[in-house]
């Protein structure tokens, strides 16, 4: 079968593909933290049994702002990254394993949460939101940083010097997807840590 | 067998036969099916009669609507129906301003019309029988100054008990009530989410654990109604059902006293009533 | 065939189905193991019993891993770890063998959403049939009650998700791109995962047979769900996976339609299938992981201890249903808006007329999606939950008609005054109409709380959501598989068994469900395993029409195994004279889906030359 070789594909079609479909992850994203943003609200206003947030269970404040500030400023290097993306490689470069290591340090430090808590999941209905919440916040920001991690070691190899691999849109793409995150994680932080 | 070419006349005539089959069509049946089918349950109750008298007014609308499509594809398959081999083109036609906005029009007049009729009859006294939660919106009403009998339908796997607060927290498995008088559910549950569903009365609330749902009725004649759980407990689902009794109010009066004797023994040792039943507050588990 | 074709051991081994299975046998003892070696006070006594979640859950998830790295589906990420630049896959040309694994090739997953969900549908009809033999007569006759109700979970839930992928998954992968002329969708192995990702969840599903079963429910009310038998983890993992599948379905439904149109197709001229499928599909990528996270928070609670469903910790049961039916009920207009696609698309065809009012029905599936996630408190009416908002709830839920009034009225007008050619789609369409009708205007019934008291919970609701679902959904994608099969296969369908076949299946169908809605209404509540003799009448009859409902459907795969693998008539290049851009190429379709490229014009071009202007009818340009 002599199938006809269709032409090349516009490179504007993959920057197309990849703005449209960070922003379709956002909204999916938002509806997934959904559950636990209902469970906070719902269990908080009934506090079913006076057990919503018995006396003990508090959170580490200073760790937790120590997350969502790494958490931010990772997405803000990368944001400046990607608006810059034509600018220098080697500035590019810098600037985006900055932002892999900030958010892989907060992932990390979320983790380390999970060890110092002093409290468990059965504690009560704040004490579960606080475990799911977190937990999907930091699944989904590993995520993320392993995204990044491929864009990196794309850049490590000189792969994005082929005029038909542009490595602005991957960025721009990324970055909005890890900032949309990030004020996710901030909202987070403000339910769980401010207003526990 | 169409002609290719339908003049005016002729496409007007198409759609005042249809038009007149429809209509005629649920005159005819539309009042039939309403004095005939006697569903769902009628005139054990003020929420029976109520529901009855409700769904009288959807089936109004439903039957023509329901006719209308009806009608129109049998008048559709056997008058536009074209067979053999030559495919012949139908009329290039994109869409019609003034049919579209009688449609949505009438479309929307007829949803308001139903949402207007629901919710006055969910705000009315008593509310439909339905659960209405720990602070119900409309209580019902109690005329001449008697106050509602309360009982506490309390679900678990996999069976229904009661409570009567105002006869000394009795607990029985059986549930009689008294007619004329207005009945206020408590319903909650010990275990899983239930259903107190009390068919012939009117009456399904959910009975959630650690939930006070409230639901009103007056029963208005004497007989027997079915006691069914309606929603999915556990694997004896279908075996939680059994029959209350509706008696007059000396009958329920001698039946309570001769409860309260029978289950003297066992009543104190009941926690006392409430609204919900948990069990103690789990201790922190390190 | 040649000489040159590798042994059968050799082409065996690679990322393939094959491997899959053994990577998620191997996964799946991997996880049990780890499972065990977590260790808790609680859980110490849980592993005892042998009902050890965690070990049960590790086990799933592990091994879900290990089927999909088996299937190859981690060679790309892995590459891009270390690397390697972004590529697209290259579609293998021909072979069996692309149909078991990882495949870019839109038209490849359309055929493997085609046979894998058709096996499931067959299972959940089983599953159908069995708990209709049980209904036959009241008692207790052929299953225990946990039994039973282990069928019946698993014919709603497999239906529930298998089926929302049917129409998205066969056709809206199969079909959607050659309509709007792309040579291949936007993201062609997640495409690949969601299908593989389905397939794993059903057999997931299934194992819960070796545990124990689960009496839930589709629905898996906490805290039911919470106290039973391992079996719920299957259940809970099914509904998380099938909710990611759907997700990544969507996902790449939305972004093909739109960035990979034909330069000349403008939102304003797209088919109103493809409308149909893009309005779906972008409501599935927004409820869809609702549903995962509620499933994964189930889980927590029967794995980590949380207590988000447990009112004696802290929980609440109505937290769940707020979940479940935030996603559950946008999940029922999932199932609705497919079928909506198909009728306007086929009707012009085989009414020879323009769609009548394009717009319109744009606006109304619009509408549906949009409004359909304002409306989920309707299942909680006696609840007891927040009764004060039951008007807006009524409101909301009666509003949904009026959008879907729109889909109505387009559909009849296109009809009226045709040149109706009752092909066998065709049939299908035209019961959609009636069938959806029925369901619709006992939709009314259940949006109207005063008698949503007694519909609710009962046969009544059952019988309503099977005459939407099973009377929209199934009735429009048999439609489209006797109308789009031939593109799909290049073979024709057996047009006299089509007929039996539907026949069969509409009489059937009105005869079993009808009965139930009276039966409702009569009082029998849903999921009971016996009932009152009373009743013994109306349930036989549905429980006999049910079997021969069941029989049309083996007529049906008589006709696919006659037409596809005996018969093998080829199909006309374009059968039902239809001018959309799927029918410009040949059937089936080349690799790169188009030869030449195909001229994207009016898709709904039907009728003789436009008559001179009348008053009041709109011309293609202002209404079309």
């Amino acid at each position: 079968m002599a199938a006809r070789i269709p032409e090349p594909e516009a490179p504007e079609l993959v920057a197309r593909n990849l703005a449209v479909g960070a922003r379709l992850a956002a909204g999916a994203t938002t509806f997934a933290f959904l559950g636990p943003v209902f469970a906070y609200l719902y269990l908080r206003s009934l506090n079913t049994a006076d057990l919503w947030h018995p006396a003990g269970v508090d959170p580490p404040l200073l760790l937790g702002t120590a997350i969502v500030l790494l958490t931010a400023a990772s997405a803000v290097v990368l944001l400046l990254a990607s608006r810059r993306a034509a600018a220098s490689r080697n500035r590019l470069l810098f600037l985006a394993s900055l932002s892999f290591l900030l958010g892989i340090a907060a992932v990390a430090l979320q983790v380390v949460e999970y060890f110092v808590l002093g409290f468990g999941p059965t504690d009560g209905g704040y004490a579960s939101v606080f475990v799911a919440w977190s937990g999907l916040t930091a699944v989904f920001a590993l995520g993320t940083m392993l995204w990044l991690e491929t864009l990196i070691a794309f850049m490590l190899r000189g792969g994005e010097r082929d005029p038909s691999q542009a490595i602005g849109p991957r960025f721009a793409a990324l970055a909005f997807y890890w900032a949309y995150l990030a004020g996710l994680g901030i909202v987070m932080w403000v339910c769980l840590y401010v207003t526990a | 067998m169409s002609s290719d070419k339908q003049s005016q006349p002729e496409r007007h005539r198409d759609l005042l036969w249809f038009l007149l089959i429809w209509v005629v069509a649920s005159a005819v049946l539309t009042p039939l099916y309403i004095i005939f089918v006697p569903l769902p349950a009628n005139g054990n109750s003020n929420d029976a009669t109520g529901q009855h008298l409700d769904n009288g007014v959807l089936d109004a609308v439903a039957i023509p609507a329901v006719l209308l499509v009806v009608c129109f594809l049998a008048y559709a398959m056997v008058r536009f129906r074209q067979t053999g081999p030559e495919i012949e083109e139908g009329p290039r036609v994109y869409g019609h301003r003034g049919l579209q906005n009688v449609w949505i029009v009438v479309t929307s007049v007829l949803v308001t019309g139903l949402f207007a009729f629901g919710t006055w009859r969910i705000l009315a006294p008593g509310a439909a029988g339905s659960g209405q939660g720990a602070n119900p919106l409309s209580p019902a009403s109690t005329k001449g100054g008697v106050s509602p009998l309360p009982v506490q339908v309390i679900g678990q796997q996999w069976q229904f008990t009661y409570r009567y607060p105002t006869y000394g927290g009795l607990e029985t498995p059986r549930l009689v009530l008294p007619y004329g008088r207005v009945i206020e559910f408590h319903v909650t549950s010990l275990d899983v989410i239930h259903s107190f569903w009390a068919y012939e009365l009117g009456v399904k609330a959910d009975a959630n654990p650690g939930v006070d749902n409230v639901a009103y009725v007056t029963p208005t004649r004497p007989g027997g109604f079915d006691v069914r759980c309606a929603e999915l407990c556990g694997i004896w689902h279908g075996y939680m059902f059994a029959r209350g009794r509706v008696v007059t109010r000396p009958a329920f009066e001698r039946w309570i006293a001769q409860q309260k004797r029978f289950f003297e023994p066992v009543t104190h040792y009941l926690p006392p009533y409430s609204d919900s039943y948990l069990p103690p507050p789990l201790r922190r588990g390190g | 065939m040649n000489a040159t074709e590798p042994s059968l051991l050799r082409r065996l081994v690679g990322f393939n189905l094959a491997t899959g299975i053994v990577l998620a046998v191997v996964g799946y003892i991997l996880g049990r193991w780890l499972g065990d070696q977590i260790h808790g006070a609680s859980l110490d006594y849980m592993s005892e019993s042998g009902e050890d979640d965690v070990s049960l859950a590790l086990g799933y998830f592990v091994g879900l891993i290990g089927f999909l790295v088996g299937l190859g589906f981690a060679n790309y990420p892995a590459s891009r770890l270390i690397g390697r630049p972004p590529s697209l896959p290259r579609p293998d040309a021909q072979g069996i063998g692309r149909y078991f694994r990882l495949t870019p090739d839109h038209k490849v997953v359309g055929m493997q959403y085609f046979t894998g969900i058709g096996v499931f549908f067959f299972v959940a009809g089983l599953t159908a049939m069995l708990i209709r033999t049980e209904l036959l007569q009241p008692g207790q006759n052929i299953w225990p009650p946990d039994k039973y109700l282990t069928l019946v979970g698993t014919h709603g839930t497999l239906m529930m998700g298998m089926m929302t992928s049917s129409v998205l998954g066969t056709f809206g992968n199969f079909i959607a791109p050659l309509m709007i002329g792309a040579r291949r969708s936007a993201f062609p192995r997640l495409e690949s995962l969601s299908f593989w990702l389905l397939m794993a969840a059903g057999v997931i599903l299934l194992t819960n047979l070796a545990f124990g079963g689960f009496q839930t429910g589709w629905t898996g009310y906490a805290p039911l769900s919470e106290e039973g038998v391992s079996g719920i983890d299957g259940y809970l993992f099914f509904f998380a996976t099938v909710g990611l599948s759907m997700t990544l379905l969507g996902f790449n439904l939305v972004v093909t339609i739109v960035t990979m149109r034909a330069p000349e197709l403008r939102w304003g001229r797209l088919p109103i299938f493809v409308w149909g499928i893009f309005t779906t599909s972008a409501t599935m990528v927004l409820a869809a992981p609702v549903l995962t996270v509620a499933m994964l928070l189930v889980l927590l609670d029967r794995t980590a201890q949380t207590t988000f469903f447990y009112p004696a910790a802290g929980g609440s049961a109505y937290l769940f249903q707020n979940l479940f039916w935030f996603f559950g009920h946008p999940e029922v207009y999932l199932l609705m808006l497919p079928g909506a696609g198909i009728l306007l698309q086929l009707l012009p065809v085989f009414s020879r007329k323009p769609l009548w009012g394009y717009r319109l029905a744009v606006a109304g599936m619009l509408g549906i999606s949009l409004v359909s996630f304002m409306v989920w408190q309707h299942h909680l009416f006696v609840s007891g939950l927040a009764a004060d908002l039951r008007p807006f709830y009524i409101l909301s839920t009666e509003l949904i008609s009026i959008p879907t009034g729109f889909i109505f009225i387009c559909a009849l007008a296109t009809i009226w005054r045709g040149r109706l050619r009752l092909e066998v789609p065709m049939l299908f369409c035209l019961a959609w109409i009636f069938n959806f009708m029925v369901g619709g205007i006992t939709g009314i019934y259940n949006s109207d709380a005063p008698s949503d008291t007694t519909a609710h919970g009962s046969f009544f609701v059952m019988a309503h959501f099977h005459y939407t679902i099973m009377g929209g959904l199934v009735f429009t994608f048999f439609a489209a598989i006797y109308y789009w099969l031939p593109k799909m296969t290049g073979l024709t369908l057996n047009k006299t068994l089509g007929k039996v076949h539907f026949w069969l299946m509409f009489i059937a169908f009105n005869s079993t469900f009808f009965p139930l809605l009276i039966v409702g209404f009569l009082g029998m509540p849903r999921r009971i395993v016996t009932y009152p003799e009373r009743w013994e009448f109306l349930n036989a009859w549905s429980s006999v029409s049910s079997f021969v409902l069941g029989f049309s459907m083996l007529v049906f795969l008589a006709n696919l195994v006659y037409s596809m693998f005996i018969a093998r008539i080829p199909a006309p290049a374009n059968p039902w004279h239809s001018t959309s851009a799927e029918w410009q190429t040949s059937s089936p379709p080349p690799l790169h889906n188009f030869d030449n490229d195909p001229t994207i014009g009016d898709p709904h071009d039907y009728g003789r030359a436009p008559e001179p202007h009348t008053p009041g009818l709109q011309t293609a340009a202002e209404g079309g």
